[in-house]
């Protein structure tokens, strides 16, 4: 299992970057946790378990298609006020 | 049995604090007053705050209280609330650095109801990093200390409120059960903890950590400050989807000090075998033997697949979390960075880097590893499926018993920096509570006794929509204690 | 496989316009033109602690489309979370759905029919979806590469899309913007979409040439561009192959204003969706009932219109099958026939000349139908019927209505009407033989030469004269000069 090339490719999925002296000890941390949870493994379970994604067993809440509230004012949210340049966010480019 | 911080008037229960106050409104100001005391005392050392309000805030709340003529059921009571919890105008923290500046524009479903009930948000309380934890010591800003022994952790992760119930910096609190965390840090603080049947308790403004796993809950000093506290949060809530529709039942009814019923009670053989602390043991089966004198049976069940609960849990947990975390970028709010000339992918990166701790990168990390591509079948959907054979076993459990009992913990509180370097060392000790949340079901820590001075807690589980009963039962455990 | 076969598959994205509020939120869906980030909720800004709840009108809405696709409605829906990271995409998964693992979409399979110069046709539908739309990446500097950062607004965050996946079935760019025209009409017929509105509707295609890699292209915005994007990028590919290059399977870009197709960079790793069952939305049963209740309310679809109106109007297949492309165009005219008579002059006057006008000076459809509105149209019926004007100048009473607003009354009462009196008309002729001498001796050998002379005399009517009778007339005098 390599690790390294591991933990860079996740790393580069979940943009949550490690600083040089986080690596190592991270691999340790995440090789002993994946064996736990590896132990799924171990167990044999016939094809027609149906998976249970949520234990939510009422009649899920539906909205009605009615305008309801007040719109949210964007500079309540965002702290940073240099951030809005009129009325829109600043984001770093995408190309 | 209090810890030393606190005071008499500080100790009040919800009930006690509403009569005093109807008879006399002015003696709301004299407790706040009290309560600040001992903040102001105690608070630099523990730590259970991340943020308090101001006294003068607090009191003009309070006067405004009165002088609608609304104290409610909760008659003015001053609230611990996570901070992972909205609330509108206060800082919500998370205990991240991520969210150190955020200020929610709403408040939660459930601030709204205890507002609504004659309740006072006193503060927003410390917690183990976007509740990943169960010691407190991953906040991104400072351990809380275990009341009862400033050495120790209060668990975790909402630390925090179980702490500031426990050394009476508040009447009461709520916290977030994700794994355990409401129920561990009532177990090591004394309290009383509760996590609801899933869906209950809105979620609509926790801050999510995994969804299909977390509740809201109270926590309390007695046991009918939960139960108080429980119908005042509880309810159908049209901004959740997963929000039962069920009707709101009078809790504080079933805080009698005999039981309802003649409970036929299991003990699952997994969660008492070996790891389980001597001192913990003595302190649970002494519990068992004094139920049992109420003519209450107790039954010791084999549950193996129970065994699995920490993988599957985590498995889960940390897939969720991945993805419930994946929106925090610094773009909208929370902890922000430069974005002229750069590209988004490296934004964020630094966003994320600087503004997560360490057990939060790990737990995203191996969430994001667990979905990817070719290893969903093997993790993620295997898990699901292991998850629904332990709902089915409690099912079928709860179909020959009405309640199950369990250390809460399986070892007392430990001291601070004694878990927190080995990550197994840390699950391992919500092994008896994470089963709970993937079935859904209700559960409640009650402290049973003591241990060298240090609190011990019994957790009572059972059927969905059963709190009335772990209520009932838990004070039975109270009386018994008393 | 021929060298050459092009295999087409689309991916059509449309806003369910007719729902007044978003997806998941209570936002309304009205965002058009309006101020940005002002039409936001903390749900649909994804703020920590918010949840998503599921608009009931959309169930009905993804049910009806599914009924006239005759698709496969499945028994829940299952809505999972596709992951991955952009400004517009506010809590970096986008809530879908998925086809694998046990999760289903709406719905599967279907099929559109469409007539490709008059041979039919049938488009396999491989899956129906709903999710929810992003936000918008607008630069300060209006290009992308002089901006030193972007500017995003939110408001179209979570408005509901419906994705209609095809099979590969289309064998030309003219078939892919025939279906996506058929498409749009039906959704318009549904009451489910108006996707004349501004990025209503957005495809994606998959366009493959002689087997060879298979090349996505996104952000297209009409039927029209469909068949200019995917003909030029079939023509791309052939010139790579043709001087000896490898054609790589890539994502491109549409640029309307350019023409042209250009490699995308932006979304990499985007395989990695990381999907799973949004453990926030569990499941929504769909009953029998809720479906036979949307398939009884379901309205008249094009198919049966089309044979409807040709059957009742008289107007013949193809007209009817022109008219129902666009259901206000095609509620006008019967509108408009039922009121003014003459069905077919009425659906002439639509289809030829209203639609030619609206085109070429872009009008909105909506616009155009004010301008001629159904009092117009009758007004021209009863001139042309009553001979006040050729069929020339009703064309160009038409033109004048739809560019200038100008009422066909109006018109009448200025005079510019049909000079049918033989008379006058005899008058002009007589001049225009005399200032031509030279196109009469031309006419009087070569009876197509007559074109001249004709055109002479619409000169000097400024068009009014009607032609048909001058040019019996210029015959008959030609005829005369040659005995």
């Amino acid at each position: 299992m390599d690790w390294s090339k591991l933990v860079k490719h996740v790393s580069d999925l979940a943009l949550v970057d490690l600083q040089k002296g986080e690596v190592e000890p991270l691999i340790r941390d995440l090789e002993k946790i994946v064996r736990m949870i590896n132990a799924v493994n171990e167990l044999k379970i016939s094809d027609d378990v149906e998976p249970l994604y949520t234990t939510f067993f009422g009649d899920v809440n539906l909205r009605d298609d009615v305008e309801v509230g007040e719109p949210t004012n964007i500079k309540d949210v965002c702290a940073v006020k240099e951030r809005i340049e009129g009325g829109y966010i600043r984001s770093p480019r995408t190309l | 049995m209090f810890p030393p911080q606190c005071s008499h008037i500080s100790s009040l229960g919800i009930a006690a604090l509403r009569e005093k106050v109807k008879e006399d409104p002015d003696f709301l100001f004299r407790y706040i007053e009290e309560v600040y005391k001992v903040i102001e005392r105690h608070e630099h050392q523990l730590r259970a705050y991340i943020t308090v309000r101001s006294k003068e805030d607090v009191l003009r709340d309070a006067e405004a209280l009165l002088k609608a003529g609304n104290i409610g059921p909760l008659g003015g009571a001053l609230i611990a609330v996570k901070d992972n919890i909205s609330t509108s105008g206060i800082r919500t923290t998370c205990a991240s650095r991520m969210l150190e500046s955020y200020i929610p524009p709403y408040d939660a479903t459930v601030v709204t109801k205890l507002k609504n009930a004659g309740g006072i948000v006193l503060g927003k309380t410390n917690m183990d990093e976007f509740a990943m934890g169960s010691t407190t010591e991953n906040s991104a800003f400072y351990p809380t200390l275990n009341p009862w022994d400033l050495s120790r952790v209060p668990g975790g992760s909402s630390g925090g409120s179980a702490a500031a119930v426990a050394a009476c910096e508040a009447t009461v609190a709520l916290g977030s059960d994700t794994g355990g965390s409401i129920r561990l840090p009532a177990a090591y603080t004394g309290t009383v903890g509760l996590k609801p049947t899933y869906g209950l308790v809105s979620r609509y403004g926790l801050v999510a950590y995994a969804s299909s796993l977390d509740q809201i809950g109270p926590i309390g000093r007695y046991v009918e400050d939960v139960a108080i506290m429980l119908e005042v949060i509880s309810g159908h809530d049209p901004r959740d989807s997963t929000s039962l529709k069920v009707a709101v039942k009078d809790y504080g009814s079933y805080v009698v000090d005999g039981p309802i019923k003649m409970y036929r009670i299991a003990v699952i053989e997994e969660m008492v075998e070996e790891g389980v602390d001597r001192d913990v043991m003595a302190v649970f089966n002494k519990t068992l033997e004094k139920l049992e004198s109420y003519g209450l049976t107790v039954e010791f069940k084999k549950m193996p697949i129970i065994r699995y609960s920490l993988p599957v849990y985590y498995i889960i947990a940390m897939a969720e979390a991945s993805s419930n975390l994946a929106r925090y970028d610094g773009l909208r709010y929370g902890l922000t960075h430069e974005v002229e000339g750069k590209l988004w992918t490296e934004v964020y990166k630094r966003v994320r880097s600087m503004g997560f701790g360490n057990e939060v990168k790990r737990r995203i990390l191996l969430g994001t590893y667990v979905l990817s591509e070719g290893l969903y079948e093997g993790y993620y959907l295997k898990a699901a499926k292991v998850r629904r054979i332990l709902y089915e076993e409690f099912a079928k459990l709860f179909k020959e018993f009405d309640l199950a009992l369990s250390p809460t913990s399986p070892i007392l509180p430990p001291r601070l920096g004694e878990v927190i370097d080995d990550p197994l060392k840390l699950y391992s000790l919500d092994v008896n509570t994470v089963p709970i949340n993937l079935a859904g079901l209700p559960a409640l820590s009650v402290p049973g006794g003591y241990a060298h001075g240090l609190p011990v807690g019994v957790q009572v589980f059972g059927p969905h929509l059963s709190e009335g009963w772990l209520l009932n039962v838990a004070r039975l455990i109270e009386v018994m204690r008393e | 496989m021929s060298n050459n076969e092009v295999v087409i598959g689309l991916e059509v994205h449309v806003q369910v316009t007719s729902l007044r509020t978003k997806l998941f939120c209570g936002c309304s869906s009205d965002y058009r033109d309006k101020p940005p980030n002002t039409n936001v909720c903390p749900v649909c800004l994804g703020l920590p602690g918010v949840l998503p709840v599921l608009n009931k009108k959309a169930i009905e809405k993804a049910i009806a489309v599914a009924l006239a696709l005759n698709s496969k409605i499945s028994e829940e829906i299952v809505f999972v979370r596709k992951h991955y990271f952009y400004p517009d995409l506010p809590k970096n998964y986008q809530i879908s759905q998925y086809d694998r693992y046990g999760l289903v979409p709406v719905a599967v399979g279907g099929s559109v029919t469409i007539d490709v110069g008059g041979l039919s046709k049938t488009v396999r539908i491989r899956r129906i979806n709903i999710e929810e739309d992003t936000g918008r990446i607008v630069y300060p500097e209006k290009t992308v590469l002089g901006s030193k950062y972007a500017l995003v607004d939110y408001n179209r965050a979570g408005i509901a899309l419906l994705e209609i996946v095809t099979e590969p079935d289309f064998r030309s760019p003219r078939e892919a913007r025939i279906f996506l025209e058929k498409l749009a009409s039906i959704l318009e017929h549904l009451d489910v979409a108006d996707t004349s509105l501004e990025g209503a509707m957005r495809a994606d295609a998959n366009v493959s040439v002689g087997g060879k890699a298979r090349v996505e292209i996104k952000n297209i915005g009409s039927p029209r561009d469909l068949e200019k994007a995917l003909s030029y990028e079939i023509t791309r590919q052939l010139n790579i192959v043709k001087s000896g290059g490898v054609i790589e399977r890539e994502t491109r870009h549409w640029i309307k204003e350019r023409g042209i197709t250009v490699p995308s960079r932006a979304k990499e790793l985007e395989g990695e969706y990381r999907y799973f069952p949004d453990p926030d939305l569990p499941p929504v049963p769909v009953t029998a009932e809720l479906i036979e209740k949307v398939a009884s309310s379901l309205p008249e679809l094009p198919d049966s219109r089309a044979k409807r109106i040709s059957r009742e109007y008289g107007v013949g297949d193809y007209m009817a099958s022109v008219l129902v492309l666009h259901k206000r165009l095609c509620d006008h005219f019967e509108h408009a026939a039922r009121a003014c008579g003459n069905p077919k002059l009425v659906s002439s006057i639509l289809i030829n000349e209203f639609l030619r006008w609206l085109d070429e000076a872009d009008i909105p459809l909506s616009v155009g139908i004010l301008r001629l509105s159904t009092d117009r149209i009758c007004k021209l019926v009863q001139y042309f019927e009553k001979g006040v004007v050729s069929i020339k100048l009703l064309k160009e009473y038409v033109r004048l209505a739809v560019l200038e607003d100008r009422d066909p009354e109006d018109l009448v009462k200025q005079g510019i009407t049909t000079i049918g009196e033989e008379e006058e008309l005899e008058r002009l002729v007589d001049e225009v033989f005399k200032e031509n001498p030279k196109a009469v001796s031309d006419a009087l050998r070569d009876p197509k030469a007559i074109n001249f002379l004709v055109g002479q005399v619409m000169k000097k009517t400024k068009g009014r004269a009607d032609p048909k009778i001058v040019n019996e007339i210029i015959k008959r005098r030609l005829a005369e000069y040659g005995s």
